[in-house]
């Protein structure tokens, strides 16, 4: 079975070939097949590892377990889902201007960027997890300010500086924990991390717990966790939509996904990680919904509660226990495809009245009546209404934290919970509902989002159903991937 | 002992670089600085080299991307705007000051309690002892660069000082690592920097400058 992961790293970056040297007609085919092959692939890998099987490559330098297999999954499935989405984006007439030259090189970048994810999630490598996870930054940075104005200019800088910078420190956890794994395992087998696993008692205790923080602060930086969230709403904003969405779906995934790797390795030996991690999701919580409530920037709103909900995933992994692991993955799965939602409705909404302020739009349903919909979806999903899968996620991450009698964390999530219900409710009925409130909102070129971007949407809303009706559908792989 | 001695002397005048390549505010000095520690630099490797010759691949590595890519990348993008940086956060005096006491104490204090860090028997011994505490002055000055300074060159210089004290520690650290595993990472760290300078060369023509601070539509 070595061959499904290889061929889901080689697939990417091939069809990136191709998209690259194609003719202008035959690249939007080549985009989407690319995406679809790496898609089956993908979910044929899943069935292969439910039957119980872990799939090696290489010598071990490839591992995929229940959990690789799950977010490989949905890397592929939320670049596919873009990929149409992007079909109709990319030639929206706000920009016709971007030359042919930089359409080919989004579609290029992305693919490379499909192919760093799918390397990080699969490699059992601790240094090359780092210089994939890096990989993800440097390949999404063009992405990032791909408009080439100058506050995409300005965010891509900010993107870049501060996740190079911030990722440094992981490396040096990277090296000392490789370093104090060498003598018990020899060179070459101390950087497979399933061979760290089976000596971190032997380990000196402060090194170990020194490698641990610096990993957690360098993927947590990654991760947008608060205080390292700034990054988030410039890069998340400023990017096209079909990146944000990345972004949000995807991207601050990863390095939680890394996270996970981590707690993994380090949490039977090091309970008090757990509260630290927990203590940073809360705070995020808190910060990241608070910013988002106080945001008039309909995408920066959207970028905050980001940050918000990976506090959810990172409380839940900050319980260490198979509930807590369970409820952050569930919680992966529901923010990937219920945020790329809002942002796909909110961001053509934006591009159409070419504003992005919530105060001018308004009455935009009357207009775009499907798109409000979609939105609607997402919006009861972030807010947590039963039958969405933000219900039973948030639900588990809560259960987990009351396991665990950490109450002032249940307080907080719950009301967490509340605010986001109120924001982003508002922000709906102040977009979609009411009277246009400015020439831009009045715009006649408002109309309905293009075939290809609804199929997106909807592709979106369906999963957001599946985890919210049928939860237990996910059951058989996350019951696998939650255990430690 | 002579490649110890070697160590010791390269170790100093590398501190010394990376504290003129912050602290020079013409670019064109700093770019030299620069470039002259990244040679110490792929000496202090070869001396080690002596030691454990496998790092000898590591000195190449280090010549062919820390000083011909990411210095030839440096001046490309120097030489398109002023010669003179920005003011930076700090005045020249107490910046000289406040550095000099940063970079003494870090020195010290991990150079003495080294046993700390050491994940390993051997990288508490002399040489690797001072290679780790030389190491981490280089990173911290590289930080204390990103963190004070306005000109966005500037800090990308400070980025490649922190990374270049990073790449040092792996000789004390990890000198058992295959090279492709170094590879990956230096490669990141070249394409990092070389797609910075690409962001700020274009900062500079529609800013008008390469001053971060004006850098200040996004806020909150």
């Amino acid at each position: 079975m070595e061959f499904l992961p290889i061929g889901l790293m080689v697939v990417p970056l091939l069809f990136a070939g191709l998209v690259w040297i194609a003719r202008q007609e035959a690249r939007p085919f080549l985009f989407l097949l690319g995406t679809g092959v790496a898609l089956m692939l993908s979910i044929y890998q899943l069935w292969e590892v439910l039957q119980g099987k872990v799939i090696l490559g290489l010598g071990e330098e490839i591992l995929v377990d229940a959990l690789s297999a799950f977010m490989a999954l949905l890397i592929a499935f939320l670049s596919f889902v873009c990929a149409i989405y992007s079909t109709a984006y990319l030639t929206l007439p706000h920009l016709k201007e971007a030359s042919e030259e930089r359409l080919r090189m989004f579609q290029t970048l992305f693919l490379v960027l499909e192919f760093t994810l799918f390397w990080t999630v699969m490699t059992n490598n601790i240094v090359l997890l780092w210089v994939a996870l890096e990989a993800t930054t440097l390949a999404s940075a063009l992405l990032v300010s791909f408009y080439w104005n100058k506050r995409a200019l300005e965010a891509g800088y900010k993107y870049l500086l501060l996740l190079t910078v911030g990722i440094t420190s992981a490396l040096f956890g990277c090296v000392l924990l490789y370093a104090a794994a060498a003598p018990h395992l020899g060179d070459e087998p101390a950087l497979l991390m399933t061979n760290i696993k089976t000596v971190i008692e032997k380990l000196p205790k402060h090194i170990a717990l020194i490698s641990a923080i610096l990993l957690l602060i360098g993927f947590g930086t990654k991760a947008g966790l608060a205080p390292f969230h700034p990054w988030i709403p410039d890069a998340h904003a400023e990017a096209p939509t079909v990146m944000s969405a990345i972004l949000s779906g995807i991207i601050i995934k990863v390095p939680l996904y890394a996270i996970l790797r981590i707690m993994n390795l380090f949490a039977p030996e090091f309970p008090q990680l757990g509260t630290l991690i927990l203590g940073i999701g809360v705070f995020s919580m808190l910060l990241g919904s608070l910013l988002a409530f106080l945001q008039e920037d309909l995408k920066r709103l959207l970028a905050y509660s980001s940050a918000a909900q990976i506090g959810y995933i990172a409380a839940g992994m900050g319980v260490i226990s198979y509930l807590g692991y369970y409820g952050a993955l569930l919680h992966i799965a529901h923010h990937a495809l219920t945020k790329a939602l809002l942002f796909m409705a909110g961001g053509i909404v934006a591009a159409m009245a070419n504003t992005r302020q919530i105060p001018a739009l308004g009455g935009i349903a009357r207009k775009m009546p499907a798109t409000s919909i979609f939105f609607l979806i997402g919006a009861l999903s972030l807010g947590g209404v039963p039958l969405f899968s933000g219900f039973i996620s948030k639900l588990t991450v809560i259960l987990a934290l009351t396991q665990a009698r950490a109450w002032t964390s249940v307080v907080i999530a719950v009301s967490v919970s509340l605010l986001t219900l109120a924001y982003i409710l508002r922000a709906f009925q102040r977009v979609f509902w009411g009277e246009p409130r400015s020439q831009e909102a009045l715009n006649e070129n408002i109309r309905e989002a293009p075939l290809p971007m609804l199929l997106a949407m909807a592709l979106l809303a369906l999963g957001i159903f599946t985890v919210g009706i049928g939860a237990q559908l996910l059951d058989p792989i996350l019951d696998l991937a939650a255990k430690p | 002992m002579v490649a110890m001695e070697t160590i010791r002397v390269l170790s100093l005048a590398l501190i010394l670089t990376s504290f003129a390549a912050i602290e020079l505010r013409n670019l064109r000095a700093a770019l030299w600085a620069y470039m002259l520690q990244a040679l110490l630099m792929v000496g202090i490797i070869i001396a080690f080299a002596t030691i454990h010759p496998p790092l000898l691949i590591w000195a190449i590595t280090a010549l062919l991307t820390k000083f011909a890519l990411i210095s030839w990348f440096l001046a490309q993008s120097i030489h398109q705007g002023e010669p003179q940086e920005y003011p930076a956060l700090i005045e020249l005096l107490p910046s000289v000051f406040i550095i000099g006491l940063l970079a003494l104490a870090t020195y010290r204090l991990t150079h003495i309690y080294t046993d700390f860090l050491a994940p390993t028997k051997l990288a508490t011994e002399e040489p690797f002892r001072t290679n780790i505490a030389v190491s981490l002055t280089v990173f911290l000055i590289g930080l204390y660069g990103i963190l004070t300074r306005r000109d966005a060159i500037k800090v990308v210089i400070g980025l490649c000082l922190m990374e270049n004290g990073a790449h040092l520690s792996l000789v004390s650290l990890a000198p058992g690592v295959r090279e492709t595993v170094l590879i990956g990472i230096v490669t990141d760290v070249v394409i990092a920097v070389g797609l910075l300078l690409y962001i700020i060369n274009e900062i500079r023509r529609q800013f008008g400058s390469t001053d971060s601070f004006r850098l200040s539509e996004l806020r909150w």
